[in-house]
Order: structure tokens, then sequence, then C-alpha cells
């Protein structure tokens, strides 16, 4: 987590109470609920959860490129720029800031199309979950690294732009000839390497990478983890690495966050995510992969499906799933809270931890036990 | 759910996976469920009323496909019970040469008195009546060709390919024209031929795409490997999941039939005495109806044309629309949002 | 590479066919045209040229194949026959007079209709759910189910008839002086405008709502919406990564309509009375002119075999991964 030069302030992103809604003729689906994190700047952020969980949807809302019929409804993305690049984008902000002051953040959701068009890619880029289509099939990989340097950078000529581009190539493990290559031309790895190097290209702040490695092999997967973790050490960039495997995202983050039917239900930093998750789903999606070491176990696995979005319960929506339900837990909908007073930077949304309901919140071995107990009863039957 | 349905759920995370890796989202051409079957609500129809049932939700679903198909139901009401309703004999010379609409001949007269409301109306009955049998003559040879090209595949494939991409190649009308001035009988039964022998190709390459692409599922395999029939094979395996298809190319090749004779007729290959479309047309150009003036005589029955070619084609693009929903005009998400929040007040007042 | 060659080894095919075809027609139709057409000129000809005649139509005696291949040569050498319209011009003659006009016409509007199209489709496309977009579809969609020659007709009544904006006949007028001049060539735009019209009008749409189609689709992929997150200004979105996707389709869709258009021309320059090769093979046909008919038929069936591989190649050039040569 290696930050290079000074900023004025650690905080790079917060999101605050974003909502999501997709509008049906006949009613909206509220993909993403009232959802709130922050990310420093440097450090890297797994965001995980089942398919249709909201974790995508989220992702491109904070990036503003979410399309019809999704519509973020309410909330802001607070988003702090680097105080060198105050004069570049913040031009409508007149009123001159003292030197030392705190920099005052942007809502990328209010801004205007061009001011848009400004932060993208050059803050934040994205990295698509296939790059097969991601990348224009018609373009050379090295036009479509160099029309962003083109908008972004208009000060560079085109040799220097070439340069770069090849740079980038290299620096994510593709010869620099391959610039005149098209998409078809690259293996399944190298195109996803193509466009994480077209995501380096103006040396972004955040990159948003939407389940990078779910097409590719297992080998292939570890070489571009590597990659990314090593680009991150070295950039100093900050990352939400989108995925629905957990045991990637132990490897690679700092800090993890869950989602389930939209909602935000944990977030932890690694280390307290992987010694004891809070919440029952975690618990549920981090034991559902066998060990390769230790002890040969029952698999538990999760009862149930993930809810239908149109029909939540009141209450929690894993409260149907949830093996150590309770009274209070199908009528009254729990909000991201501290879980518990030895850990208060993990939050979790579970009465479990909420004093009012219970008194002693479970430890994992509880949680444990309550799972076990739910499989010897399937076996049973 | 009782948290006591028991799941594979271990294995649901490899689903996942898998699911998360076939996001493309196949064409209508490749999912096989195409068309009717893929309108909401409506899958195997349940007996008799069912079948109505689904077919009035068909014709309904659409707003392009009831417009069309009303016009349709018109002319072809027009073709069956007009003549019966019209006394004027349509071929009945008089003195009123190029008389305008009035009360007794509603549409004017032409150039040799007769009536042109009597033959638009019996021109009508010919129209529709030989463009609607070719139109089927020339699906149904395509549709075999279509078949055989793709289910067989490799050499009677590349024949059968070769000899349907020459003829898309050699444009229809002048090899139309050509073969019909070599028949030595002018009239509809020449034309129609004319027009099956240049026709077929089209469809033909469709269906043999489609078929390709059948024949590599599974569940022809599977039928294969049974050591099913080849003719089973083909029509209930094959065949029912091409439906939508077939019909989309009929309703294109009775268009193509329809206009194709109209135009045959219109430079003389027809016979002048009968009462069509086309032959009025032909017969009021040399009449030199629009030179005189003459709007009646010539007018109407093109339109006529235009309107059941622009009919046809609606429903052909109506029907698209449905089964490939990203073709349709969305409103915009400002507009559903007023629509639901006026839908919400409405409610409110309601409960109120 | 290997695609290029594949196809035009399909197209010396294709000629093969239709040479072959040009010739089987008259020969095997029932009735014997020859002999209907020999008996209606009897005494009205003179013997060299009814032997012509005979020689032509294989009122010989030699056999069925080497008529075939006396035919293959005197097609190779240019050697078509005599026209009995024109009579005694040789039908190649006919055909050089008369293709320009018909090239020139179809060339231009065409060229007219599919920019103007395509252009026209990818904009609405991309405006979706705007005025344009529900009005323009619709209408268009009905304007090209008109019977092209009818819309011929109804705008030479309207705009030549009744409203006396533009000629209603023949590709010049007969007292302009022949040649490379500003008068006649004046003249012979001024003439080609209303036949020009009806085509682009016509053709526009089908060239629109292709283009809207595939656009709609191209629209939906993950390289657009890429596109957009680079922040790029978004015309460079829509015409360098949308169209030029959408552009591909399209152009298949172009060769294979090209039967259409020439079919469509034909009408519209007989609605005319255009002097170009459509109308001429329509005065061949009344005149039972077997010998133009048949020559004109060869020239269009070149025409179109030289324009499907022209597209060819602007299809090698547009999509890369054609050149790759297939496993």
């Amino acid at each position: 987590m290696a930050t290079n030069g000074t900023y004025e302030h650690d905080l790079l992103l917060d999101v605050r109470n974003v909502s999501v809604d997709y509008l049906a003729s006949n009613g909206a689906v509220h993909a993403v609920d009232n959802v709130s994190f922050t990310l420093k700047r440097g450090e890297i952020m797994g965001l995980a959860g089942e398919s249709g969980c909201g974790k995508s949807t989220l992702a491109y809302a904070v990036a503003r490129l979410l399309r019809p019929p999704a519509m973020t409804t309410n909330g802001e993305v607070l988003y702090y720029p680097r105080s060198q690049d105050l004069v570049r984008h913040r031009k409508r902000h007149e009123k001159e800031q003292p030197a030392g002051s705190p920099v005052a953040p942007i809502d990328v959701l209010e801004l205007t199309s061009s001011e848009l068009r400004a932060f993208r890619w050059d803050e934040l880029s994205v990295v698509f979950q296939s790059a097969m289509n991601a990348l224009n099939p018609v373009m050379k990989i090295g036009v479509q690294i160099m029309d962003t340097l083109r908008v972004h950078r208009p000060e560079m000529k085109a040799a220097e732009r070439k340069k770069r581009a090849i740079e980038l190539l290299e620096r994510v493990g593709i010869a620099g000839d391959r610039i005149n290559s098209y998409p078809h031309e690259l293996s399944g790895g190298m195109r996803q390497r193509a466009v994480i190097a077209i995501a380096l290209a103006l040396n972004p702040a955040l990159i948003i990478m939407d389940e990078p490695t779910t097409a590719l092999d297992v080998v292939v997967q570890r070489e571009i983890l590597e990659l990314i973790s090593g680009l991150c050490r070295d950039m100093g960039m900050s990352l939400i690495f989108i995925t629905h495997d957990l045991s990637l995202l132990l490897e690679l983050v700092d800090k993890i966050a869950i989602m389930y039917a939209g909602k935000l239900i944990e977030t932890a930093s690694r280390d307290d995510m992987y010694t004891h998750p809070r919440h029952p789903y975690s618990y549920g999606l981090l034991n559902s992969f066998p060990t390769i070491q230790g002890p040969r176990r029952k698999m538990s696995g999760i009862p149930g499906s993930p809810p239908d979005l149109r029909v939540l319960p009141a209450g929690c929506p894993f409260s149907m799933r949830c093996p150590m339900a309770f009274s209070e837990c199908s009528t009254v909908r729990p909000s991201l809270q501290p879980s518990t007073k030895e850990s208060p930077e993990q939050l979790v949304s579970c009465h479990l931890y909420n004093s009012s309901f219970k008194d002693e919140p479970p430890t994992t071995k509880d949680i444990a036990a309550k799972y076990e107990a739910l499989s010897e009863r399937s076996v049973a039957r | 759910m009782p948290e006591n349905q028991k799941q594979p759920e271990a294995v649901r995370i490899a689903d996942t996976v898998a699911t998360d890796m076939g996001t493309q989202i196949d064409s209508p051409l490749n999912t096989g469920v195409v068309g009717a079957a893929a309108i909401p609500g409506v899958g195997t129809p349940s007996p008799v009323g069912g079948r109505l049932r689904d077919f009035w939700r068909i014709v309904t679903v659409n707003r392009k496909v009831t417009i069309g198909f009303f016009i349709i139901v018109f002319f072809v009401l027009v073709s069956i019970f007009g003549p019966l309703l019209v006394h004027q004999d349509p071929n009945a010379l008089s003195n009123e040469t190029l008389m305008p609409p009035s009360a007794q001949h509603w549409l004017g007269t032409t150039q040799t008195g007769q009536d042109v409301f009597a033959q638009l109306v019996y021109g009508t009955q010919s129209s529709i009546f030989w463009g609607f049998l070719t139109g089927v003559a020339v699906t149904i040879i395509s549709l075999v060709i279509g078949l055989a090209a793709g289910y067989f595949g490799g050499v009677v494939d590349d024949i059968i390919s070769l000899f349907t991409n020459i003829f898309i190649l050699i444009p229809g009308l002048p090899l139309a024209l050509v073969l019909a001035a070599f028949f030595p009988f002018k009239g509809l039964i020449t034309v129609s031929l004319v027009i099956i022998i240049t026709g077929w190709p089209w469809n033909a390459r469709v269906i043999r795409a489609q078929t390709l692409s059948m024949r590599n599922r599974d569940f022809v395999e599977s039928a294969r490997a049974n050591g099913e029939n080849i003719w089973r094979i083909l029509f209930s395996e094959i065949l029912p999941n091409e439906i939508s298809i077939i019909m989309a190319g009929l309703i294109g090749a009775v268009i193509s039939a329809i206009v194709t004779s109209v135009g045959l007729q219109f430079i003389g290959l027809g016979k002048a005495t009968d009462v069509t479309w086309g032959t009025m047309l032909y017969l009021a150009q040399n009449g030199d109806a629009l030179f005189l003036g003459a709007w009646w005589w010539i007018i109407p029955p093109g339109l006529c044309v235009a309107f059941v070619a622009a009919a046809l084609s609606l429903i052909n693009y109506g029907v698209d629309e449905v089964a490939n929903p990203k073709l349709r005009s969305e409103p915009q998400p400002k507009k559903v949002k007023a629509k639901l929040a006026a839908k919400a007040e409405k409610n409110e007042k309601a409960v109120a | 590479m290997r695609y290029l060659l594949r196809r035009i080894g399909f197209y010396l095919i294709a000629l093969w066919a239709s040479v072959t075809l040009n010739f089987l027609i008259p020969r095997l139709a029932p009735g014997n045209p020859a002999e209907i057409l020999i008996a209606r000129f009897q005494g009205r000809i003179q013997p060299q040229a009814l032997q012509a005649l005979e020689l032509q139509f294989g009122i010989t005696n030699q056999p069925l194949w080497q008529q075939y291949l006396t035919y293959l040569n005197n097609t190779l050498h240019g050697n078509l026959g005599l026209s009995i319209t024109y009579f005694p011009s040789p039908v190649t003659t006919m055909l050089a007079q008369e293709l320009p006009w018909t090239l020139g016409l179809t060339f231009i509007s065409l060229l007219i209709s599919f920019i103007l199209g395509t252009f026209l489709g990818a904009l609405i496309a991309w405006r979706r759910g705007t005025f344009l977009d529900s009005l323009l579809p619709p209408v268009f969609s009905f304007i090209s189910a008109i019977p092209q020659f009818f819309l011929a007709l109804v705008l030479l009544y309207v705009l030549g008839f009744m409203m006396g904006l533009f000629p209603l006949h023949g590709g010049y007028d007969n007292f302009v002086t022949i040649g490379l001049n500003p008068d006649f060539i004046g003249n012979v735009l001024y003439h080609s405008i209303l036949p020009a019209v009806t085509i682009v009008v016509v053709s526009l749409s089908g060239w629109m709502l292709g283009m809207r189609n595939a656009m709609v689709t191209t629209l939906s992929e993950d390289y657009v919406l890429m596109a957009q997150a680079k922040g790029l200004p978004e015309s460079q979105v829509m015409l360098r990564y949308a169209a030029r996707n959408a552009l591909l389709p399209n152009i298949t869709g172009f060769a294979l309509s090209l039967g259409f258009v020439v079919s469509g021309q034909l009408l519209i320059e007989i609605v005319f009375s255009y002097p170009g090769i459509g109308f001429a093979l329509l005065q061949a046909v009344q005149n039972s002119d077997y010998a133009l008919m048949q020559g004109i038929f060869l020239c269009i069936t070149i025409v179109m075999l030289i324009a499907n591989f022209l597209v060819d190649l602007i299809y090698v050039v547009l999509d890369p991964r054609v050149r790759q040569t297939r496993s």
C-alpha cells in the first residue's frame, strides 16, 4: 500500500447511501439498496457476493456507467482528487483554497458530461469482465490505448503516445510489437492483460476490476493476480476488485465488503474476515470452499438460493436461509453497525450483534456449530 | 424457503462460475427459442380454446402486428367476398371511357369503359390468391433445399450451397424477364412459375444456416445416437424449432411474390385479359393514364399493392421485435419513472 | 488472401453457370422461339441476316455440345450476335451505348442512399427513444414496402406531369448536342434527378433499418461501454466503436441486395424511359430480340459479379478478422 507523494487527505472514495433501481414498466427492482463504504488511497478492496447480489451494479454506479433501465436513485459518490489535479478538474469551484487545507471532494454523480469525460479514465478506470468483449474487434490494441492518451493528454505527440503504449504493454507482460495486433490475434490471458494495460494508461488513482479472472483458467488467473498486486504496490493505485470467489480475495486485498440481495452486509479487513467472519452469510461463503490442507470435513454450504429481488421479505433478506435466524430477523431490517467491542471497525448488518436483541454476540465457533448441525440434519433425511 | 430445504450448495458456486462465463446473449437465431415461443405466456398451447387464445395474444401483443394483421384480413375478406358483392362485370366494355369517379363508377372507368372499382375487387382476388400460392410454393421448395443442405452437410451441402449462391447472385427480375420471354404462354401461371424459379434461394439460405446450427445441438445428436429415423429427426426435432423462421420467410416470400408478379405483369408479361392489379397497371401505363390525368385508374391498384406489402412487412417487423426485445423502442427511464409515480399516485388516491 | 481467392473461384463458376444458362434457355424453352421468330421475319429480312439468325439459334444440325462450344467461343470473343430491334447493329454496340447510362444512374443513387441510410440508421439508433426513433422507422418501413416502380409512377405524375418540374422521359433532350459539353451534362443530370430520387427514397429505408438494427445490437456490447468509460467524446464512440462494427453485417447485406437493386433499377428505367440496359431489355423482350436479351442478361450478370467482388474487397479491408486464415 505504498503511497508516493503527499496527499491532502488519506481518503479517496466515500460512497454514501447509494441506491440503484432497475426500472421496469411494472415496478422498480432495488438492485442496490442504500450502500455506503469508504476507500483509502492505495487500498485494495474486494467486493464479493453471489451472482445477482448487486456488486457489479454498485461498481458501475460509482463509475457512472449504468445503462437504462438501471438508474441511480439516491446517494453520493464523493471522490477526493489528487491536489495537483485541482486545476484541471474543478473549474467550477472558483473559491481559492488556502494551501494545506483539506481537498474538497467532488460528487461523481453530479458531474456534468464534460467534467465526467475528463474524470473518466484519468482518475477512475474500469477493467471489464470479458476482455474479448471489451476490446473493439476492428481496432488494433495499440490504438485502443492511444486514443485515451489522445483525448486526455493533448500535449503528448504521436511518437510519445506510441512509446507510452509500448511501455504499458510491456509492463503487463506483452511484447511491445503487439501494439499492431488485433484482439482476435491474442490469447485469452493476453487479452486480459491488454485490457489492464489500457486501464493503466493515464495512471488513474482508482481502478475497478469486474471479475477480471473469471473467464480464465487457473494458471493464467494466478499470473494476472500477481500482476495486479504488483502494479498496485508499485503505482500506489486503489483497487475495487469484484468477484464471487472469496478465496481469491483473501490473497489480494486489504479489506473485504460482502453484498447480499443489494445490501452491504459486512465490511472487514482481510485478517478480520478470515479469522472471525461476523455475518452468518460471510461465514457460509468462506467455508464453502474446501481447504487443501486440514482435516476432511463435511461441506456445509448455504441452504436455499438467493431471493428474488422483486419480492424481498421485510426484515433481513438472508433470514430465510440463515441457520441462526430468530424472530426479529424476519420483521426488523438490520443496518450496518460495528460488530463487537473488540473489533469495532468490522461492520456487520446483523441482529445477532445488536445488543437490544441479543446479549452476547455469537463467536465463530457458534456459527460453525449451527452450520454443522444443518448439514447433519440434511444428511439424516 | 424453509431452512431445511436441501440443495447441493457447494456445487452451486461452480454453477455460478459457469453462468458467469456464459454471459454471451445468443441471438434469437442461435437459441432456438424464437418468435412465438419467445413471447411470454405462449408456450405449449392448451387444447382448442387455448390455441385460439394464444393466437389472439400473438396478434395483439405488438401494435405493429395488430395493424398489419387487420389490414391483411381486410384484403383477404375483399378477395373472398368482394366479387360476390360487386355487381359490375370488370370486363364489360362501355362507352363511358376515362370517366373520373362518380356515383355509378366508384373509381371511374378505363380507356375502354371498364369499371375500375370492379376490376380492383376482382384483381384483389387474383393477385392475393396467386401471390399467396406462389409464396407458399417458394417457401416449400426453399424449406426442402435448406433442410437438405443444413442437415446432410458435407459434399451435399457444398453442392447445394454453390447452386444457391449462384442463383442469389443472378438478379431475379432480369432472369424472370428472360425466362418469361421464352415461355410461349403469357399469364398467371407463367408469372408464378418464373417467380418460383428465381425466388427460392433466399429462404433456403436462412433455413440452411438455422438447420446447420440445430444439427449440432445435443438434442439432435442424441436423437441420432438413438438411431432415430431421419424423417422423424427432421420433422419432430428440427422443424418445430424453425417454425418462426419459416413463418417469417413465408411472409417475406408472399410479399415478394405479390410485388414481383405485379412488376412482371406491369411490363407486359401477364395476359392482358386477366384481371389483376399488375395487368391493370400495365393497361393503364400503356393507355398513358398518367399523362391523360386518369389517376383513378393507375393509383388504386398500386396503392393496394403497397398496403398489402406494408401490412405483411409490419407483421414481420412486429414479430421480430417481440422475439428480439432490444429492437423495441424503449421508453426512457424518466418516462418510466414518471409513469410509475403517476401509478403510485393513482393507487394512493384509490386507497384514500 | 485465401478468402479472396475462394471468392474469385466462386465468381468464375457463377460466370460459367450464367453463360451456360444463357445458352440453354432459348434452346430448352417449349416451342422453339427461334423458329417462331424466323417464321415471323420470313420474307422481311435479307437472306444473310436470316442465316445469321439461324446460326445464332442453333437451327443448325450440329449436336448440342458443338453449338455450346461455338457459343462459348463467340462469347469470349465478344461476338454476341446482331440485334433485331436496332438491326443491323451488333449487340455489343448497343450494350456499350446503354450500359453507361445504367451504371451512372445506379452507382450514384446507390452510393447516396447507402451512405445517407447508414448514417441515419446509426444516428437514430444512437438516440434511442427519441422522437426520431419512433417516427422514422415505421414511416420508412411503409415506404420500403411500396413497389419501387409505383413510387416512380407517383413521383413522375406529381412532380413531372402535374407540377412540370422534371422531364417526363428519356435520358436527355433531343435538341441538345451529345458530347462532353456542359449543356449536355447539365441536361443529363436534370433528366436523371427523378429516377435517382426514386431509387434513393426506396432503398434508403432498407439501409436505414438495417443499420439501426445492427447498431442496436452493437450498442449493447461491452466495448462500446468501455469506450464511454474511457471518457472518449460521443462522436468518437458512435463512429469508431459502434458504427464501425455495425457496418459489417450491413455490407454483407449490401452485397446480397445488389440483385434487388438491379431488378428495381430495371423497372425504374422502364417507367422513366431511361435509355439504360433495363429499358433496352424490355424492348428486346417486346420485340423478341433474343440476341439482345441474352446479351443484356450476360452483361448484367458480369456487372453483378464485379460488384460483388468489389464488396468482398471492401469487407476484407474493414474486418481484420477475415484476413486471418481459418484453420
